[in-house]
């Protein structure tokens, strides 16, 4: 039996005062869920408006810190940032960062980890996971993460980091000898590049050179030039594709404006003096004479077939005695003493083509003298670079 | 009670009476007046009729929903509160200036010893322990000033550092709203009795931002029975309180939870390592309160003010090498969570807190252990999971999925409630695949717990307190008699009610038994008192058993039933008879009162 059912005079007056009571109570209580959520409310608000301020006080504090090149200050800044905005993926994204320059790069990644549970599509995060997959040389990770980066979410004024995330995965690749991977990647970026960004075109164009496609290398140094003619890099990049697509009048011509523009660099003025050297030591050059032909020709046989003996006494001995040992070396002493006889005047001006042949042997020469005994030096090398334009590098 | 008024006659005659433009405006407007009047009337009504005169137990579950709205926004607000002092106190900063963290904790400390001993005396201790007492002494009173000295001890407590959390005083808080409410809607005694724990759910639920955790809490720890009644009003208050707490703070549990797979079986090995650790660290931190609370309970009452300022300035001296043991300490278990200490860091904060929480608790600091006790877990989890890692590589998992099991192990651990401690891991991480690590871990530290500290902790604080509350942990492994063990093991003598008096008689032979059984060919059971049938059998030989006066149907129990059914239900029968579950008409003993209490001494 409840106690409001119990019948007696006493009872039934506390029933009465009870139901009162509670009809008081429950509606005042009812009442009172207004005004105590508008309170709350507003402290609520207050509350979240200071942490927000704090938030952003710590985060800037933090990115000052990172700009000094304090990580340790940077990181305690940026943790409590994210104490007050737990899922700030900006605090995060910094914070992984500094952890990363502090060189604790689990913590780094759980950050990062963080931030992509969050939002797989965000690009900086991923683009800072696939550092850390290409830290610990994860190349599916990295592959993944740097393929989300540039296929994710960036901010409208952050374009231009899609095109770093690739920029950086070529590099991976060619780092990993993907080179027809890497060349892929650098095709898209090429154009999705803004012909304006001379940066982009440049490190581009570096990237094709060292893929081995010289020839989109110097497209995009080309890109740059139209933008800022006397760019030393675009200028030199220019002048060693061209090299290596044996254009090499080309390449004097990027290389000496180079030189001019950057007289105290030693490797442009380097590379030119090869470029002039292996122009005046080619035979083939356009609009020469067959006395001038023939004679460089000639010269050329005697710098191979001297380079030839004096690698052949580096390795074992001079050529035609003991030397049998190194048979490359061997054939082609014999072939030069085949063709010695040959390379007269007469010859080869009646039988232009003797040119070819005696050529051929050059370029043979240097080849495997590079090979066996080191890279060349002067006319040697100048003879190589143009054996490697008339076959390619690799043959 | 006002009448029904008509208010479209109202209307139509403030229609009636305009003759000038003015007046019909006023005459409108006073009848529009007139009708909002009696719409709110007709509205109270209704609500009069259909609410207030709900009956007790709706109401109840009504008055729970109440309950947690309103703990839900003292939570919210106390949050606020702890960090909005925070702030003020120890700074923005994660790691505050060093000054602050020595002389915030005292300061506070002081302050916070003076308006318990002048405004809010009742504002020491643990708030379950007053919950509890609440439920089986004070009939469901608990005092609103214990409510604001709650909020405003604790906060300013926790707020300048001291190593406390803030879960056991909304506990309280939510208990004291709730017996608030109760007590001026007049709930009836046995209502009153159970509306603190309603209360005390909806609190834990909105500081734990998880429900299951604290309604399993409340009836592991506070009330001990799953009824249902109870358990109706408990859950709504708690979702209802989460449900508020969310709406303001937002739905983001307490830590961000990093991905856990359990990577191989091998690894549940390393868990166990983590329990039994767990245990050990659980049984020290229980055996440090247990030493030093009495001794200082028992100084002279005037150290009570200077108690927790020296405990500050001691939590102070810890903070200024170790400032992550200052406060709740939320943001350093996430940081644990996530792997951002090494493993020597997390041994010596786990080691710190347990220092620093015990100053502040046994100098009388009004807080909790909930948050403490967690965050000793996150780091000893972690510590465990970086040494197993070190040392065996390939054999543990991350350290933060340690750090993660660590915390449930030590809340199996140290506040003994191990049901509760395995939800609220799977419930604030949201991850069911960690249920197995977990219950690994938290089980074998709740058995070492057990085994080497037989006080839990909530009862060894109300001995301390002076006051004798029923230990839910006895309750639950007190060992419940059954039917059968009071069963002797005799040999039954069943006549059959058709069976000749003659006949029985011969059946009954040399027997000393006063009373028979006699089978119904119904299937009940009957009393036959052997004197009588030895009487009428002398008399009338062919006199059918069932001829014979007997008193039926006996009450039947069964074996596995509680022996305390059996005490009840024997009342003024000489005995029961024990049938069996398979085959009701199969008779497995008798048993009489003096069985009954013989079994209750023997045990």
């Amino acid at each position: 039996m409840r106690p409001d059912d119990i019948e007696c005079a006493n009872c039934a007056r506390l029933q009465g005062a009870s139901k009162s009571s509670r009809e008081w109570v429950l509606t005042i209580s009812l009442a009172l869920i207004v005004p105590a959520f508008a309170i709350t409310g507003v402290l609520t608000r207050m509350y979240h408006v200071r942490q927000e301020s704090l938030a952003a006080e710590w985060l800037q504090d933090g990115s000052r810190a990172m700009q000094a090149g304090n990580a340790a200050q940077a990181v305690a800044a940026l943790r409590t940032s994210l104490a007050y905005t737990p899922d700030d993926p900006a605090a995060e994204l910094r914070l992984a960062d500094a952890e990363m320059v502090r060189g604790h790069y689990a913590e780094a990644q759980s950050y990062l980890d963080a931030v992509l549970t969050a939002d797989s599509g965000n690009g900086a995060a991923n683009l800072s996971r696939a550092r850390l997959a290409v830290r610990e040389q994860n190349i599916p990770d990295a592959l993944r993460y740097y393929h989300n980066a540039f296929y994710g979410e960036w901010p409208e004024n952050e374009t231009n980091r899609p095109l770093q995330a690739r920029l950086e995965l070529s590099q991976f690749l060619l780092e990993h000898g993907k080179n027809a991977d890497a060349e892929a990647e650098l095709i898209s970026l090429a154009a999705a590049a803004p012909p304006n960004d001379v940066d982009m075109h440049l490190r581009t164009g570096e990237l094709f050179f060292r893929a081995g496609s010289a020839r989109h290398a110097l497209d995009e140094f080309h890109s740059v030039l139209q933008t800022s003619p006397d760019n030393v890099e675009a200028l030199k990049g220019a002048g060693m594709a061209s090299l290596q697509l044996g254009a090499f009048s080309d390449a004097e011509r990027y290389l000496a404006q180079a030189g001019r523009v950057a007289p105290n660099n030693t490797f442009i003025q380097t590379l030119l003096a090869e470029t002039r050297n292996v122009l005046e030591a080619n035979p083939f050059v356009r609009g020469l004479s067959e006395d001038g032909k023939q004679r460089r020709a000639q010269a050329a046989f005697l710098t191979a077939t001297a380079r030839l003996n004096a690698c052949a006494v580096a390795l074992r001995g001079p050529l035609g005695s003991s030397a049998a040992g190194v048979p490359d070396l061997q054939t082609a002493y014999a072939r030069v003493q085949a063709m010695t006889p040959l390379v007269t005047d007469a010859r080869t001006r009646t039988h232009p083509a003797e040119i070819t042949d005696v050529m051929d042997l050059v370029f043979d020469i240097e080849k495997i003298t590079a090979l066996k005994c080191g890279p060349p030096q002067g006319t040697n090398l100048a003879l190589l670079r143009l054996s490697q334009a008339a076959h390619g590098p690799g043959q | 009670m006002s009448g029904p008024i008509n208010a479209d006659g109202a209307s139509a005659g403030g229609m009636i009476s305009g003759g000038a433009n003015d007046d019909a405006v006023a005459t409108g407007r006073g009848s529009r007046v007139k009708f909002e009047r009696n719409r709110l009337l007709r509205l109270w009504n209704a609500w009069r009729r259909h609410v207030l005169t709900l009956r007790e137990n709706p109401l109840f579950l009504l008055l729970a929903v109440l309950i947690g709205t309103f703990s839900g926004l003292a939570v919210v607000c106390f949050r606020i509160a702890i960090d909005w002092t925070r702030w003020w106190m120890l700074g923005s900063a994660l790691a505050p200036p060093s000054w602050r963290v020595l002389l915030s904790p005292a300061v506070g400390g002081l302050v916070v010893a003076l308006l318990v001993i002048y405004l809010f005396p009742r504002s020491r201790g643990s708030g379950v322990n007053q919950t509890k007492a609440a439920v089986y002494v004070f009939d469901g009173y608990v005092p609103f000033r214990t409510v604001i000295g709650k909020f405003v001890c604790c906060a300013l407590a926790i707020g300048s550092g001291h190593s406390l959390g803030p879960e056991d005083p909304s506990l309280q808080m939510g208990a004291g709203i709730a017996s608030l409410l109760g007590r001026r809607m007049r709930l009836s005694q046995e209502k009153l009795r159970l509306i603190a724990p309603v209360g005390a759910a909806a609190g834990l639920a909105a500081a734990f931002n998880a429900p299951i955790a604290a309604v399993l809490f409340v009836i592991e720890e506070v009330i001990g029975v799953w009824s249902g009644g109870t358990l109706g009003a408990i859950i709504l208050s708690a979702v209802s309180s989460v449900v508020v707490m969310r709406w303001f703070l937002g739905s983001a549990p307490l830590f961000r939870i990093p991905a856990f797979r359990l990577q191989s079986p091998l690894e549940l090995l390393a868990y166990a390592v983590l329990g039994i650790t767990g245990g050990a660290a659980s049984i020290l931190f229980m055996r440090i309160i247990a030493y030093l609370r009495p001794r200082l309970m028992a100084w002279p009452r005037w150290t009570l003010i200077v108690q927790p300022a020296a405990a500050g300035l001691l939590i102070g001296l810890i903070g200024l090498k170790l400032p992550q043991v200052l406060g709740a300490g939320y943001p350093y278990i996430d940081q644990a969570l996530h792997g951002d200490f090494t493993w020597r860091l997390l041994i010596l904060l786990g080691a710190a807190k347990i220092l620093a929480t015990s100053f502040s608790f046994v100098s009388g600091t009004p807080g909790g252990m909930f948050a403490p006790t967690l965050f000793i877990g996150a780091m000893l989890g972690g510590a465990v999971g970086g040494l197993e890692q070190h040392f065996f590589h390939g054999l543990a998992g991350s350290e933060a999925a340690f750090a993660l099991v660590g915390m449930g192990t030590m809340f199996a651990g140290f506040l003994r409630t191990p049901i509760t401690s395995v939800f609220l891991v799977v419930e604030i991480t949201g991850n069911y695949s960690i249920i197995l690590p977990v219950m690994i871990s938290n089980m074998l530290a709740y058995f070492i717990s057990r085994r080497y500290q037989k006080v839990p902790l909530f009862d060894m604080l109300s001995r301390q307190d002076g006051m004798v509350l029923p230990s839910l942990e006895e309750v639950r492994e007190q060992r419940v008699l059954r039917v059968e063990d009071a069963l002797p093991e005799s040999h039954i003598i069943v006549l059959a009610a058709n069976e000749k008096s003659a006949q029985a008689l011969e059946h009954l032979g040399p027997t000393t038994d006063l009373w028979l059984v006699v089978a119904e060919r119904a299937g009940g059971w009957r009393l036959l008192a052997a004197e009588e049938l030895r009487r009428r059998a002398a008399n009338s030989p062919e006199l059918t058993v069932g001829e014979i006066s007997t008193r039926g149907p006996i009450p039947s129990v069964y074996p596995d039933q509680p022996l305390e059914e059996a005490l009840r239900l024997i009342a003024d029968w000489p005995l029961l008879v024990v049938t069996s579950r398979v085959n009701p008409y199969r008779l497995e003993g008798l048993i009489t009162l003096d069985n009954i209490l013989h079994t209750y001494r023997a045990s």
